[in-house]
């Protein structure tokens, strides 16, 4: 299976490499909502207000992105897979690579959240692997959740709904651990924290590679 | 007992009886239903019997 | 006859229901600071959570009996089972905002089980938006049970785990059960507690049964109905 999995997501990057249309796309949504915020905020934010900013902000493009991912695929496509594939495949190769693609739109996310609104990290590392950490748990969370939105109607929509309720304690905790790195704690303090982010994206990862198979066929 | 006397116990009364009509009323929501559910069998075994004729005369 | 026999244990819980009002507002109750007669509620907002808990727990044993045979029935079980638990979710809210204003002086703070609990609401009212949005009967009903299955685990470990992990709770009893602490276990209150838990329950099962039933039967009609 993990050759599959390999496979799939080869696969989606030379797709995505080839138009880039994901990743430009949210990539123009979080220059766009970025400079938003800058306009309306640039002089009353504090630093409470500007970690969950981030945050709110890499939740709607991680939700933007994730829901692209599954539905892009066209039918004729889908079923072919289902004659290659394990259906814990193409799960695990969606997740992986939408962990991917977010880690680097949080990249630029962070790059462009900076340049407008300032950056008032001090522990930056801790603030970054938190970053990484969470968007790979985000990953695990929407790619299942997208796989069933993408097959109603009113994706986006429904996307939204179903996706924030399960979110939001992933969400809570990343929040926590970026406004101790901002304040400039340790890794070692807030390891704790870290390991539940950990724990929640694997709970989803194995929910999500039982589930999957049932609603794959559609 | 505590001496908030009169005062709770006009509560507890109008609270059992609010607890009491939401029971009446399960009760008889029940027995609608067990007359729907029943009238519904013989409807369709109607049907069924119905459409056994209809292969038989075919 | 048979009535007694099918239904004797409605009354038995009416009759719990009836002996924890009277008993839960008039027997004496331990004076603990702030709290203090306010405590009484417990006998209420627990027995809530506690049914609601209870039913969305038998929704996900739906799910997952639908997600085994592909029955319908299973599938319309699950669906009603988050209905009635959203009933007694929304009483639980009420019943917990009620107790807050008299005793922190607002109607809501920013905590970890008060946030848990809202979260929960969301994540089955979200189901329903689900089944909502989905117009093949199989279709919805193999999402939905999906849905309900990957929600329920994310909501327990939300409500479990994460408001012991992170900061503490304001909210009453963090020691080890999420519900009961030291105090609620004093003896004079433990004779209406369990009780009030039992009829709280035996409730929402009663009242879970009506609705699937008022439910399959519109269902059978339609399809009586769509036959001809």
């Amino acid at each position: 299976m993990l050759s599959e999995i390999g496979h799939m997501i080869r696969k989606e990057i030379t797709l995505e490499w080839r138009e880039k249309s994901a990743f430009n796309g949210v990539l123009l949504y979080l220059v766009s909502t970025v400079f938003v915020c800058y306009l309306s905020f640039a002089r009353l934010i504090d630093v409470p207000t500007w970690n969950s900013l981030f945050w709110i902000i890499m939740l709607f493009a991680s939700i933007n992105a994730v829901l692209k991912s599954f539905l892009q695929e066209r039918d004729g496509r889908l079923l072919y897979y289902y004659t290659l594939l394990k259906p814990q495949s193409i799960i695990n190769a969606k997740i992986v690579y939408n962990a991917v693609l977010m880690a680097a739109l949080g990249m630029a996310g962070l790059l462009v959240f900076v340049s407008f609104m300032g950056n008032p990290v001090q522990n930056m590392p801790l603030f970054v692997l938190n970053m990484l950490l969470g968007v790979a748990g985000f990953s695990s969370v929407l790619s299942m959740v997208s796989a069933i939105a993408s097959k109603a109607r009113n994706n986006f929509t429904l996307m939204a709904v179903l996706s924030f309720p399960l979110v939001l304690p992933l969400l809570l905790v990343l929040i926590k651990v970026s406004a101790a790195a901002i304040g400039g704690a340790g890794l070692v303090e807030e390891l704790p924290n870290l390991l539940v982010i950990v724990l929640l994206a694997g709970i989803t990862l194995v929910l999500s590679n039982i589930l999957f198979p049932y609603i794959w066929k559609e | 007992m505590i001496e908030s006397g009169e005062k709770m116990i006009v509560v507890v009364m109008v609270l059992s009886i609010i607890l009491a009509g939401i029971a009446a009323f399960l009760f008889f929501l029940e027995r609608r239903l067990d007359k729907a559910e029943k009238k519904l069998g013989e409807l369709e075994n109607q049907k069924r019997s119905l459409e056994n004729n209809d292969l038989k005369i075919r | 006859m048979t009535f007694l026999r099918n239904n004797w244990w409605k009354i038995i819980g009416v009759l719990i229901l009836l002996y924890v009002i009277a008993g839960g507002l008039l027997f004496e109750a331990p004076q603990l600071p702030v709290i203090r007669e306010t405590v009484r509620n417990i006998y209420f907002h627990v027995g809530m959570w506690f049914s609601m808990m209870f039913i969305l727990f038998m929704s996900l044993f739906f799910s997952l009996r639908y997600l085994r045979y592909f029955r319908p029935d299973d599938d319309l079980k699950a669906a009603t089972a988050v209905k009635t638990g959203l009933v007694f979710g929304t009483l639980g809210l009420l019943t917990g905002m009620i107790w807050a204003q008299n005793t922190w002086g607002s109607y809501w703070v920013n905590d970890p089980k008060l946030n848990g609990a809202a979260v929960g609401m969301l994540t089955y009212l979200a189901y329903m938006v689900l089944r909502g949005s989905v117009d093949e009967h199989d279709k919805k009903a193999r999402l939905a049970a999906v849905y309900n299955i990957f929600a329920f685990v994310l909501f327990f470990v939300f409500i479990m785990i994460l408001p012991r992990l992170s900061q503490g709770s304001i909210h009453p009893g963090i020691e080890g059960n999420p519900a009961l602490s030291a105090g609620d276990l004093d003896p004079r209150m433990r004779k209406v507690f369990f009780p009030a838990i039992a009829g709280w329950m035996i409730m929402a099962w009663w009242l879970f049964r009506v609705y699937y039933r008022i439910l399959r039967l519109r269902k059978n009609i339609d399809e009586l109905n769509e036959n001809d």
